[in-house]
């Protein structure tokens, strides 16, 4: 038997890119139906789990998907605004504690996550080194930002101007990192957490400048006409908040309508949780409440929709692909005519060559699962990250 | 407008029957969880919640005793210790402005001035000046001594109230009853205050600083307000616009927040001006409580009248 799989093997190894290619296809053809259904599976269970965490979410009205990428995954482009007297309202109802959410800004692509110290806890997100946000301007990291840019407690991070050809746009705000989260293998470590002020600070809805009333900022002074004061360009606004410059913030416009993209309601209990659906569906103003496991549920029932139709088309395939290789074996078999007479010529019988054929094909196949198997496993691995990254962009 | 920040001025008043202090300054919080710690933006604020709970929690003013409540800045280390407290009170009207720079847990901020929010009084002559896109604009707020009206005092001593239900509704008899017994204390001297009002409104008032809108409102006292400060004279200046004050105004009373400087006393005794001192209680004192400042004030005030 030995030498039935030697000859099958030099066989193999002689016409090796024939080999390569069979072992290629079938590789693929068992593959891919099985990645597919890893990454999907995988991809179900992780949002899946952050939904689930999650659920309830209030936001404007518009995209229940969007409302849920840009509060749950930190991506997407931004929801519609609502109104910071919407916590305010939650909070009266006494039914749910609200966690304000404002995730507009970036930094270098990471998401700036406007929030409220409740979040942290929420989330069960712990400091690993430093300390939380105290004060108006301080930036907390996640731990996938602080060891991509190799930031500890004590650097700065920037937030990014949202548009290149802003030009009169708000300045981009530099942030002191005074803590660092650990990690908790969430879009959380990808993130940038400040205060909700200091988001409002970047968007300019809160600025720090020179006292117009003081001396030193006569140059600054356009005009003075009785207590209102014009300003020029001169006028030095603060792109850091820092000790000495902290106290000449201040903020313009009512804060009950300061901007948020969404409220994280944590209920009390599930009698509150359906009280407080119940209250916003009743209502018929600007403001929804979502479900984000019911939203998700029905984003991976599209994608299982997708994946069916995508396993159908590769169960065709595979098909196909057996029947080409059974073919392929049969014409190299009727090719090898000659070498199969000599075999009998030498002593070998009928079933010694069906033998050494049916040993060529195992050996095809046995490397090609094995393969299959190899591929499916590292994608188990890491292909969900990559999955994950091309469903929520 | 007031400067941003003064120095406090120590009300150094007889305090004569006042009781012990209870209100703590300390920052050092227990984080057993065994007494809640309530973190209180000013002594007033402090008080109600210190007379309404009584022993079962801490209530805490991390503001020194020597330093206006309103203009206190903390540091980060005092921000994160109240970072820490199960409940903090705030005044309401933008009173203590570092709340509005600092990042405190939003579940546990209690505005005590929220039921009357719509009766807050805008500050005048303010500086109004506009720059880049955010168009004219003022950094102005509101009259922040919401409780010199003690019908608004009691309002946020229920909110007070409310609040500390809410911590422990297993207690809600006994904090009512204390509550109650608070209020009755609040209307007695609203009682005295409006004769007090009264008797003030006729004979013309002058106030040292304009920090008595509240007080002006609810008692029916009008009047102008200059910017001196009880510890200093206020100056040649000073003097000349409060004499074109007095020629234009019938004038008999300064209303002061603390004792002023003998000398400047004599000099308005002079001009025909009697100073009575009326302490906005807006920090602890030493060995008095709130109430106890405010009636040895009244009295004081009751007999000069």
């Amino acid at each position: 038997m030995r030498g039935i799989f030697y000859l099958a093997w030099r066989y193999l190894a002689w016409h090796r890119w024939k080999s390569l290619i069979l072992v290629a296809a079938i590789t693929l053809v068992v593959f891919l139906p099985a990645a597919i259904q890893v990454l999907v599976d995988q991809t179900a269970a992780q949002l899946g789990v952050r939904a689930a965490s999650t659920p309830l979410l209030i936001g404007a009205k518009g995209s229940p998907l969007e409302l849920t990428l840009n509060s749950l995954y930190l991506q997407s482009t931004p929801p519609a605004s609502l109104p910071f007297s919407e916590v305010d309202m939650v909070r009266q109802q006494d039914l749910a504690t609200p966690i304000p959410l404002y995730v507009r800004f970036k930094s270098q692509g990471a998401a700036i996550v406007g929030t409220s110290l409740a979040y942290f806890d929420y989330r069960g997100l712990a400091i690993a080194s430093g300390r939380s946000m105290a004060v108006l301007g301080e930036a907390v990291i996640g731990s996938s930002v602080a060891r991509d840019r190799s930031l500890s407690v004590g650097d700065h991070v920037l937030s990014s101007p949202e548009s290149a050809f802003d030009i009169a746009g708000v300045y981009p705000l530099k942030m002191p990192v005074v803590g660092i989260l650990a990690p908790s293998f969430s879009a959380d470590d990808n993130a940038i957490f400040v205060d909700v002020k200091t988001a409002w600070v970047i968007e300019g809805l809160g600025h720090g400048h020179q006292d117009l009333a003081a001396p030193e900022a006569a140059r600054a002074i356009l005009k003075k006409d009785g207590d209102t004061i014009v300003a020029n360009a001169s006028m030095v606004e603060y792109n850091e908040i820092t000790e000495a410059n902290r106290d000449s913030f201040h903020f313009h416009g009512d804060y009950s309508q300061r901007p948020l993209t969404a409220i994280i309601p944590v209920a009390k209990d599930e009698k509150s949780a359906v009280i407080l659906a119940g209250r916003y569906q009743a209502r018929d103003d600007d403001v929804q409440l979502i479900s984000p496991p019911r939203v998700m549920d029905e984003l991976m029932a599209t994608i299982f929709t997708v994946r069916q139709f995508v396993v159908a088309a590769l169960s065709v395939v595979g098909m196909a692909t057996a029947l080409v290789v059974i073919l392929v074996f049969l014409l190299s078999l009727r090719l090898r005519q000659s070498e199969m007479n000599t075999l009998r010529s030498i002593g070998g019988g009928r079933w010694h060559l069906a033998t050494l054929a049916a040993a060529e094909i195992l050996m095809v196949v046995v490397v090609s699962g094995a393969l299959a198997m190899l591929l499916t496993w590292l994608t188990e691995r890491w292909g969900t990250t990559v999955i994950q990254a091309l469903i929520v962009s | 407008m007031m400067a941003r920040f003064y120095l406090f001025l120590v009300v150094i008043l007889c305090c004569a029957g006042c009781g012990d202090e209870e209100v703590s300054e300390s920052n050092q919080r227990s984080v057993d969880g065994a007494v809640p710690v309530v973190v209180a933006v000013n002594y007033p604020v402090a008080f109600m919640a210190q007379r309404i709970a009584g022993d079962w929690l801490k209530v805490e003013m991390p503001v020194p005793a020597d330093v206006d409540p309103a203009y206190w800045e903390p540091s980060v280390e005092q921000v994160v210790a109240v970072q820490q407290a199960t409940l903090i009170l705030l005044n309401g009207a933008g009173y203590a402005s570092w709340i509005e720079k600092v990042s405190l847990p939003q579940e546990k901020l209690i505005n005590t001035a929220a039921g009357f929010g719509e009766e807050l009084l805008p500050l005048e002559s303010v500086v109004t000046h506009t720059h880049g896109l955010a168009g004219e604009h003022a950094h102005a707020g509101y009259a922040f001594t919401t409780w010199l009206d003690l019908e608004q005092a009691r309002a946020q001593a229920t909110a007070v109230l409310e609040a500390l239900i809410h911590l422990s509704p297993e207690r809600r008899a006994e904090l009512g009853e204390n509550y109650n017994a608070l209020a009755a204390e609040f209307q007695q001297l609203d009682q005295r205050w409006q004769l007090v009002g009264a008797s003030l409104a006729k004979d013309g008032v002058v106030f040292s600083h304009p920090v008595y809108q509240y007080w002006q409102r609810r008692y029916q006292v009008s009047g102008p307000s200059v910017h001196w400060e009880p510890d200093l004279d206020p100056g040649d200046r000073e003097w000349r616009d409060l004499d074109i004050l007095l020629a234009e105004n019938p004038i008999r009373w300064m209303i002061w927040e603390a004792e002023p400087m003998p000398g400047v006393r004599a000099a308005l005794a002079k001009r025909g001006v009697e100073s009575l001192v009326l302490p906005t209680v807006s920090n602890r004192h030493a060995g008095c409580d709130m109430m106890a400042v405010l009636l040895d004030a009244t009295s004081l005030i009751e007999r000069s009248l």
